[in-house]
């Protein structure tokens, strides 16, 4: 209340600090007529239900002791919470967070970004939080209409966010960090809503209520700590790259090429390398080579490259184009190496002046200051962690849980439509000049089993998973028993196996311990990647993108592979097309691929998908001796 | 006022669509939901320029501009960031010229530059109003130096407030600032923000964003534009109908001395100790002694014997102006007629 106080005494100063004499306007007020306040009424009522849409998955963040303040947004209903990482870094690692129902919920810190100031958090106590869906911050332009929202100065008694509107007064702006790599502002959204202190975290929305950015800074001077009317917001296009690497529970680090260009002669050109082994540099990136693209972005500048490298996390699959002093142009792919942060050293406690050591008798501390110390050093092991490392098993765990019923969703709707039926999907196999090159027919059973039944130049070969088992069967020979580490190189069962596992309560147990492995790309969208991990240490991983094209937190399949990069023996396969049949979503199209790039080996087209009543169980057994004990249909 | 009457219809029109029009995402929507203001910064961002000179001490050696010609002259604030031998001017295309300062004047606190340069963009200063009270304004500018080489300035939106004047009492409440202003409800009150444009949203020049004023009572500031007819008869060098004094074409005279020599210890930073008085000079005249300390010249703090000299420059012969200085326990204070040099 104090600050509110302050605040009304400037405003009060201002107007007493330049008294003005009214000059006479030169004409009279025109007023507006009937149909002009029609239209704004209109405007109002519009922007009122617009804000009404949103406001509820603003959420005031408060540390343990509910002191200190900041702001945050909700974008799943389990309670995600994206928020400043400058917020928990004071906050803790655990607190109190209000929306606008009015109630508290509890909150733990999932992951952190130190170098783009985004975090996130989890609320506990409910599963359907209201939540916001992230916009597309490629698409915003100076001018339009921003509307922030938050806690300023922790005014909210009820919960209610403060609502400011204002326009977007520059966007691909660059705004230097706080040293040691962190707090770094680049690529970001500038806009003359009110930001102040308690704002951090909060959303931008724009006017179709999809979340634009993270308020996270202003430019604060000689003024002290309030608005000026320049705030900056962390682009929403920069944080769906992070939220994966940030569900997993890691100390996020930015991506690197761990080479340096700079501006010559109007073009951008490397000039620097510091490291042996960098493996842009193996695969032929010389000094003196002129960078043309990034990420499929013409550069423009240094500054614009800067600005695209600062929104991507390391191990990132960047896209490099650039040009020899000979003129060859090469286009290459590689994974960004992490930028390091370099911590300050904790700050030894100052003995109090005056009392000197002559008492010797040290101060038992009281509770109040006990917990403050256990909360800094809870927050101090989160910033000690190795960068890149799941911090927290169970929390991964259960951010796993949330993107697989997500993936489960996406396949099923709410309604269970598989139960008890089969699906049956009829391919064209097409090679890599889109010629066919044989057919497939596919059954998969609403119980998890699957038959694939192929031809291929006269070739018959089937392969069949039991709910246990994979069989291979060569034309007429008996059924070979394949074992896991054999099915998940085989992308014939990788095609099949990664879509049909998800129909059951626990997908993947089969191939060991499922858990977020990170963040990844996957055709051009930022990815979660998940992993299995077996006793063996053997590996499959599953790559599903986060949003859909509207905005929405829509986890979908994309791609599937033995191996990280999918530049071994088997490749992997991606999911596309999806579309809809009786209420079950499948992908039309499946491509094997190989390679970071992932160049198209060969296609799976469907011609035909229908779902079927019942689950003839002879098709999915294979008897005893080894048998099929149906004959292919 | 049919301008202005046009202007807002089609803005209201613009926001009706704006709020209404929200059933898809696509393209066109967005256009209409968004873009009432794109005219105008797409329009206003050509015309505008980063201007950078010499930072002295905490004041900030970079400013914004306007372009008011076809052949390189550019209004901005004037101020000591250009005072300095190297003030360039950076277009919206990233192209960097040397500017050279063609006039100033200090009671509007305006400066005209010209670099050698054709700017086919640029704007006209128009004499009659473009606006008024209740309207929208955009104001671009470079405030924080957020935009550098080809990237554009930031954009804020305002409502026209009120057009008025400033009272200034001497000594009280001093106004840098002598001339009728637009207030506006953005903050424009930012370093480096003086010299944006403050246009309509249609993208005409309604004002230029003046130099900070700031209370010395209050430590608040006022956001306002120099309102154009004002920057027109400005670039035209005529009287400035504001103020009705002689136009403010570099106006100073001959040289000042006041016959003050001050102690020298060596440096900049000695205090402004009165070592002798000229027989016969204008500080004999008025009273000044040897081992005063000057505290104020022309209302300027001096707070060294360095502020003496700049306060002493900003003189010209024949100047009837105030000297106070400190006589052991006392302030004396004096009127003083200054010599030439």
């Amino acid at each position: 209340m104090r600050i509110l106080f302050r605040l009304l005494a400037v405003f009060g100063l201002m107007l007493a600090g330049f008294e003005n004499a009214c000059a006479q306007t030169p004409r009279q007020d025109e007023g507006l007529d009937d149909a002009e306040m029609k239209i704004i009424l209109a405007a109002e009522k519009a922007r009122v239900a617009a804000i009404r849409k949103v406001i509820g998955s603003v959420v005031a963040i408060y540390s343990e002791i509910r002191g200190g303040g900041g702001s945050g947004v909700i974008f799943d209903p389990s309670g995600l919470v994206l928020t400043n990482h400058h917020v928990i870094a004071s906050a803790g690692v655990s607190g109190w967070g209000g929306i606008a129902d009015g109630n508290l919920y509890r909150w733990n810190l999932v992951g952190t970004d130190p170098g783009g100031d985004l975090a996130i958090i989890k609320l506990e106590g409910r599963d359907d939080f209201p939540c916001s869906p992230l916009g597309n911050s490629d698409r915003v332009r100076v001018g339009d209409w921003a509307i922030a929202m938050g806690n300023p100065f922790v005014l909210t008694e009820d919960q209610k966010p403060t609502v400011t509107l204002g326009i977007v007064s520059g966007i691909e702006r660059y705004q230097p960090g706080a040293g040691g790599n962190q707090l770094v502002y680049g690529n970001c959204i500038q806009v003359d809503s009110s930001i102040n202190p308690g704002n951090s975290g909060g959303p931008l929305f724009n006017m179709q209520g999809e979340i634009i950015g993270i308020n996270g800074r202003g430019s604060f001077k000689s003024r002290g700590r309030v608005n000026v009317g320049l705030g900056y917001a962390i682009s929403a296009n920069q944080i769906k790259n992070f939220i994966p690497d940030l569900m997993a529970t890691k100390l996020v680090e930015h991506g690197t090429l761990d080479v340096r260009f700079g501006q010559r002669e109007g073009k951008v050109v490397c000039e620097a390398m510091y490291n042996e082994g960098v493996d842009i540099v193996d695969k032929g990136l010389e000094l003196g080579d002129e960078l043309l693209e990034f990420e499929g972005c013409r550069i423009r500048s240094n500054d614009h490259f800067t600005n695209l490298i600062s929104m991507l996390p390391e191990t990132w699959p960047a896209n490099v184009v650039f040009k020899k002093p000979d003129g060859t142009v090469r286009n290459v792919n590689t994974r960004l190496v992490g930028l390091p942060y370099k911590l300050r050293p904790p700050r030894a406690p100052r003995p109090a002046p005056g009392k000197g050591k002559e008492k010797g008798k040290k101060k038992e501390p009281t509770p109040q200051q006990k917990r403050a110390q256990q909360r800094q050093q809870a927050m101090a092991r989160v910033m000690t962690t190795e960068p890149g490392r799941i911090r927290d098993e169970k929390q991964n765990r259960q951010n796993c849980r949330i993107v697989l019923d997500h993936l489960a969703r996406s396949i099923l709707g709410s309604t269970g439509a598989l139960q008890a039926k089969t699906l049956v999907i009829e391919d064209q196999l097409l090679d890599e000049q889109h010629k066919k090159r044989g057919s497939q027919k596919i059954w998969i059973a609403g119980d998890g089993r699957f038959r694939v039944n192929q031809e291929q130049e006269g070739d018959r070969r089937a392969f069949v998973f039991d709910g246990s088992q994979f069989w291979k069967i060569s034309g007429d020979e008996r059924p070979v028993k394949l074992d896991l580490l054999k099915a998940r190189l085989t992308p014939e069962i990788v095609q099949v196996f990664s879509y049909s596992n998800l129909l059951l309560e626990e997908p993947y147990q089969l191939f060991g311990k499922l858990l977020i492995d990170g963040g990844d790309k996957s055709r051009k969208k930022p990815a979660f990647r998940l992993k299995t991990i077996d006793e063996e240490n053997d590996w499959f991983y599953l790559w599903a993108t986060l949003f859909n094209d509207r905005g929405e937190f829509d986890i979908r399949l994309s791609k599937a592979s033995a191996d990280l990069d999918a530049d071994g023996t088997s490749g992997g396969v991606l999911f596309g097309q999806w579309q809809q049949v009786s209420g079950v979503r499948f992908p039309v199209r499946r491509d094997f691929f190989r390679g970071l790039d992932e160049s198209v080996t060969g296609s799976a087209v469907a011609e035909k998908i229908q779902l079927i009543e019942g689950i003839r169980a002879s098709q999915f057994e294979i008897s005893a001796s080894g048998e099929a004990s149906d004959e292919i249909p | 006022m049919k301008f202005h009457k046009s202007g807002t219809c089609s803005l209201l029109l613009a926001c009706l669509v704006a709020w209404t029009g929200m059933t898809g995402a696509d393209a066109l929507a967005d256009e209409r939901l968004n873009g009432f203001l794109k005219r105008a910064v797409d329009r206003a961002q050509p015309r505008t320029v980063k201007i950078f000179g010499a930072s002295v001490g905490r004041v900030e050696g970079y400013g914004t501009g306007i372009m008011v010609s076809d052949d390189g002259m550019i209004l901005t604030g004037n101020g000591v960031f250009l005072n300095g031998f190297n003030t360039r001017v950076t277009l919206h295309n990233g192209r960097t010229y040397p500017a050279r300062v063609v006039r100033r004047d200090t009671s509007l606190q305006l400066a005209l530059l010209k670099i050698e340069a054709a700017t086919p963009d640029y704007f006209e200063l128009k004499k009659e109003p473009l606006a008024q009270k209740g309207d929208w304004v955009i104001a671009i500018s470079n405030a924080f130096k957020v935009a550098e080489r080809a990237e554009p300035l930031s954009v804020t939106l305002g409502v026209l407030s009120l057009e008025t004047r400033l009272t200034s009492r001497r000594r009280e409440r001093e106004v840098i600032y002598d001339g009728e202003l637009y207030l506006i409800d953005c903050i424009t009150s930012n370093p480096g923000a003086a010299g944006g444009a403050v246009v309509t949203a249609d993208g005409q020049l309604v004002g230029m964003i003046g130099k900070l004023i700031e209370s010395r009572e209050t430590n608040t500031r006022i956001n306002y534009a120099v309102p154009a007819r004002l920057l027109a008869a400005f670039v035209a060098g005529k009287t400035s109908p504001s103020t009705g004094e002689p136009s403010t074409q570099p106006k100073k005279g001959k040289p000042a001395d006041l016959g003050i020599v001050l102690f020298s210890l060596g440096g900049r930073k000695s205090p402004a100790f009165v070592d002798r008085v000229k027989r016969g000079s204008a500080a004999q005249k008025a009273g000044i002694r040897s081992d005063d300390l000057v505290v104020t010249l022309s209302g300027r703090t001096i707070s060294h014997a360095a502020d003496y000299q700049a306060a002493l420059a900003a003189l010209s012969a024949g100047e009837k102006t105030v000297i106070v200085v400190k006589r052991r326990t006392q302030l004396k204070r004096f009127e003083i007629i200054a010599d030439e040099k």
